[in-house]
């Protein structure tokens, strides 16, 4: 059972039909982004862990056969989102120690694999795993249930299993799971250790929105945000009750869109460079801040356009916040 | 008036008003006053360029003076303010080509404004402290400030190009660009009466010998002198025509 906890949501079943990936992506990497990005498709799921704002692994999991891993990965998750309208985008922030920790579960050296409960001795496992000083994800699972520990130098920093709505500090559910009829661990180790490892930036190995043009051209004429896709999207009693959703990816790509738009290439860059002084995506939707950040956008926007043109921008910038609001 | 005129320093040579430098300075001060305009409403790098702009027409609405070629400590610090006119418009550019790569405003217009007036006072202290300046001197000075001119005015190209390059589909881009043309005729303009100094063919040197009765081959390269000559008059003229109808142009594009 493929498992991933939840952080902090910056996206929950955002309809992928109204997604550009090079955007969405690049805000990502724009914002030091600690997390990940994941496209649920009909049959697949794509998963893009960040740490530090690089892309550092991928994960494609389609439903029933082997995965793929990172360049492959990318690529099959571009694929995939192209040609299936159906998908749901979300993106959650942990903290960097989590991200680092959930890198074990993409790309972490098999320790143990499936290894029946019953068969091994548990409290050896967490011996090992603290003597060594490991950095990893523990998972304990059954057919119908799972959770995991994460490790940073072998002392547990978060517990998830998989009816939480975030990581915990609690490993009593997970212990739980362990100890059911048939659980099953894994445990996958990273060897380097936070400071020192080398975290390659997928960004830099492939063109991301080369491949995502070319993938578009070759199978899709138009995509743009149909009613079609948001009637496609999971029933709302099937969606994790959430007081409050904010569409913030498309709402930076929206106001992005409008910078490009009234100031040229550098529109996005300075918008962006703006957004980065806030202290999270979600302060756009606050009037006061909204304003500051809008102030301090135009003082460059008067380098590169009147000031008809510029108010006309930040009107609709307002608008466009005001309309996902 | 004889009596008042008594007081009057005396004018060693004749006061010529050429039509061209009357046109020139009041091109000059249309740019000037256009960029003052610019640098209230926006940044602090359009500071920078309006004070060299205005600096400019400063020190050519001088030269109109009757009286400037018998004030030489005051015509020495004319040419200084010419050099400082045309660094400031250079640290200008320079500042609008870091925005376009780092996108970041810093720094105040008053310090550019201190800045400035600081250097002039400074050069003006220290052209003060010395002996008044000879016409050989002068035309050392002189020689000073179309150098700078000269290599800055093609560093500014250059800059404008890559400035432009960054901007490119943005609504300024094709304003910015004017500017390139601009300091294309500043090239010839100062090039020409820099090469002209350099061979010592130039009015300055010209009139300097008549009083010291040294000998000139200017007769030999009139060819030359006069390609030089004629460069120099319309590319000035060219050059303040330009740059009024660049801020014209800017006007119209950022107001």
């Amino acid at each position: 059972m493929f498992i991933l906890p939840k952080g902090t949501p910056l996206a929950e079943n955002v309809p992928t039909s109204r997604i550009d990936l090079p955007v969405a992506l690049g805000k990502l990497r724009n914002s030091s982004f600690n997390g990940y990005a994941k496209f649920s498709l009909t049959s697949t799921t794509g998963v893009f862990l960040y740490i530090d704002g690089r892309l550092i692994s991928a994960l494609f999991q389609p439903d029933g056969t082997g995965s793929l891993q990172d360049l492959d990965a990318i690529q099959a998750t571009i694929e995939s989102l192209v040609l299936n309208r159906d998908g749901a985008f979300s993106a959650y922030r942990f903290s960097r120690e989590i991200a680092f920790a959930l890198l074990a579960l993409f790309r972490g050296e098999l320790i143990l694999n499936a290894q029946e409960m019953q068969l091994i001795d548990f409290k050896a496992v967490l011996e090992k795993i603290k003597g060594e000083h490991m950095n990893a994800c523990l998972k304990v699972y059954t057919e119908n249930r799972a959770g995991l520990i994460f490790y940073r130098d072998g002392a547990p920093i978060g517990f998830f299993h998989d009816s939480a709505q975030e990581i915990g500090l609690s490993q009593t559910e997970v212990r739980t799971i362990a100890g059911l009829q048939g659980a099953k661990i894994d445990v996958l180790a990273i060897k380097e250790s936070e400071e020192t490892a080398t975290l390659l930036d997928l960004h830099d190995l492939l063109d991301l929105a080369k491949s995502w043009s070319v993938a578009k051209e070759n199978v899709f004429t138009t995509v743009s945000g149909s009613p079609a896709a948001s009637r496609s999207l999971p029933p709302a009693s099937a969606r994790p009750a959430e007081p409050f959703e904010t569409n913030l990816v498309a709402l930076q790509a929206g106001l992005s869109e409008i910078a490009f738009s009234y100031l040229g290439k550098l529109g996005r860059p300075l918008l962006e460079k703006e957004l980065a002084k806030t202290s999270g995506p979600e302060e756009i939707l606050v009037p006061e801040k909204l304003e500051r950040l809008l102030a301090s956008l135009e003082k460059g926007a008067k380098l590169l356009t009147n000031s008809a043109k510029i108010k006309q921008m930040l009107d609709s910038m307002r608008a466009e916040v005001a309309r996902h609001n | 008036m004889d009596s008042m005129l008594s007081l009057l320093p005396k004018i060693y040579n004749p006061v010529e008003y050429d039509t061209f430098s009357i046109i020139q300075t009041v091109f000059w001060f249309m740019a000037a006053a256009i960029s003052f305009y610019f640098s209230f409403k926006i940044a602090r790098l359009w500071t920078s360029i309006s004070v060299g702009f205005f600096l400019i027409f400063w020190s050519q609405a001088y030269m109109l003076n009757p009286y400037a070629q018998s004030y030489n400590k005051m015509t020495a610090i004319h040419y200084v303010i010419g050099a400082v006119a045309i660094l400031v418009i250079s640290h200008g550019f320079q500042e609008y080509y870091i925005f376009t790569r780092t996108l970041e405003i810093t720094g105040g217009k008053y310090l550019v404004y201190l800045t400035t007036i600081g250097v002039i006072a400074l050069s003006t202290v220290l052209i003060t402290l010395n002996p008044k300046p000879t016409l050989q001197v002068l035309r050392n000075y002189k020689i000073m400030e179309n150098s700078i001119w000269f290599f800055l005015a093609i560093l500014n190209m250059y800059m404008v190009w890559k400035i432009f390059n960054e901007l490119r589909d943005s609504f300024v881009a094709k304003g910015i660009l004017c500017f390139a043309v601009v300091f294309f005729f500043i090239v010839l303009w100062k090039g020409s009466e820099l090469y002209l100094q350099i061979y010592q063919w130039d009015k300055d040197w010209m009139d300097i010998i008549d009083f010291t009765g040294e000998a000139t081959d200017a007769a030999k390269y009139a060819t030359q002198i006069n390609v030089a000559q004629f460069i120099n008059r319309y590319s000035a003229l060219l050059s303040g025509i330009s740059v009024a109808g660049t801020f014209s142009y800017l006007f119209k594009l950022l107001r």
